[in-house]
């Protein structure tokens, strides 16, 4: 599938999606139980943002494939080497989000899309950088990819850089 | 008749009967209106959420059962939510100064009237029977909340059908934002639907 490249300043990236950008964006998304992982290829400056909202696709009609956690890594990765010749061996990781929200339905998907995320990028061989995952309350992150640091608000709580 | 068109014409009504009961509740004017009942993108809906992402907000969400499924959410930024209590309290303006328990409180029943009113108008004006839930009631940033009710009433779909409505208190001109998630098919299996 093929992502244009956005010739904004910021990105956002919704729910079940992805951005990726090599002009030094920003880009942004909130997450709530959804988990954001930042992507960065640090000699190219190129980074990506997916935005997944559950661990793994169901065998029928999963639909768009950056929703889940293992389909949506593996898009942006191959979408990251085909297109921007990224090799994933050459990729760090950042994962913010997953957190306990209230309502039933949400109640511990964040843990289960935190798991799945790091099994399988353990499983692809890239290094989580750093991460911050839980509590419960929304996420803002800001991914620049200029300098591959990522702004992290968590509701109610003082913005810290990773 | 086309099921979009029915649910517009469920919809219009309900909130017609939740003005009205809002605003006696309230006793000031009370105005809710239709904004747009439209398929959506769960990811571009979000997205375009995300320039006000990190907006302090306060809001209601919950499930709506029986003849039709839907979500609904109610959604105040977090300063009017203090302006909203007084008025629920029938306190004078400017006692809420923080969001505590009373104002978690009086969203909560914010919702249980407004679900009540949709359920009500369901029920003697189109023969539907639904149970609204309990709220859930939030105190966040409005994407985290906004997201989290598109991926919970999209039932892993790619697209959903989005209606969002405008509500204004004209005294203290606070403006918030309804939104329902129909379950279309659940509409779709509603014996003679006007």
């Amino acid at each position: 599938m093929d992502k244009p490249i956005f010739r904004t300043n910021t990105l956002a990236v919704g729910v079940g999606d992805y951005k990726i950008s090599t002009d030094g964006h920003i880009i942004e998304t909130v997450l709530g139980c959804c988990i954001g992982i930042c992507l960065y290829e640090k000699s190219k400056k190129i980074g990506g943002l997916l935005h997944i909202m559950l661990p793994s696709a169901p065998n029928s009609k999963p639909g768009k494939p950056s929703k889940y956690a293992d389909t949506g890594l593996m898009e942006i990765l191959q979408v990251m080497e085909n297109e921007y010749h990224v090799d994933s061996k050459d990729l760090k990781a950042k994962i913010f989000g997953g957190a306990k929200m209230k309502s039933e339905a949400a109640y511990d998907i964040g843990q289960k899309n935190a798991d799945k995320v790091r099994k399988i990028l353990r499983s692809k061989g890239i290094q989580i950088l750093n991460e911050k995952v839980g509590g419960e309350h929304g996420y803002k992150i800001e991914f620049d990819v200029s300098t591959g640091i990522v702004r992290c608000r968590v509701f109610g709580q003082k913005e810290e850089k990773f | 008749m086309e099921i979009n068109r029915f649910i517009e014409m469920v919809v219009k009504q309900s909130i017609d009967r939740a003005s009205q009961v809002l605003s006696k509740t309230l006793r000031a004017g009370a105005k809710i209106e239709l904004k747009s009942l439209a398929a959506v993108d769960i990811s571009q809906v979000t997205e375009s959420m995300m320039a006000e992402g990190d907006k302090e907000v306060m809001g209601c969400m919950l499930d709506m059962d029986g003849d039709i499924q839907c979500k609904f959410l109610f959604i105040i930024n977090a300063k009017d939510a203090l302006i909203f209590t007084d008025l629920m309290l029938r306190n004078n303006l400017g006692t809420t100064k923080k969001i505590d328990t009373v104002s978690e409180s009086a969203i909560q029943e914010l919702g249980n009237i407004l679900s009540g009113c949709i359920s009500n108008s369901f029920s003697k004006d189109f023969d539907i029977s639904v149970m609204p839930s309990v709220p859930v009631v939030f105190n966040d940033f409005l994407g985290g909340i906004f997201s989290n009710f598109i991926f919970e009433g999209s039932g892993q779909k790619d697209s959903i059908w989005l209606v969002q409505a405008k509500f204004l208190v004209v005294r203290v001109q606070i403006e918030c934002a309804m939104f329902l998630i129909p379950h279309t098919e659940s509409f779709f299996h509603l014996q003679n639907p006007i």
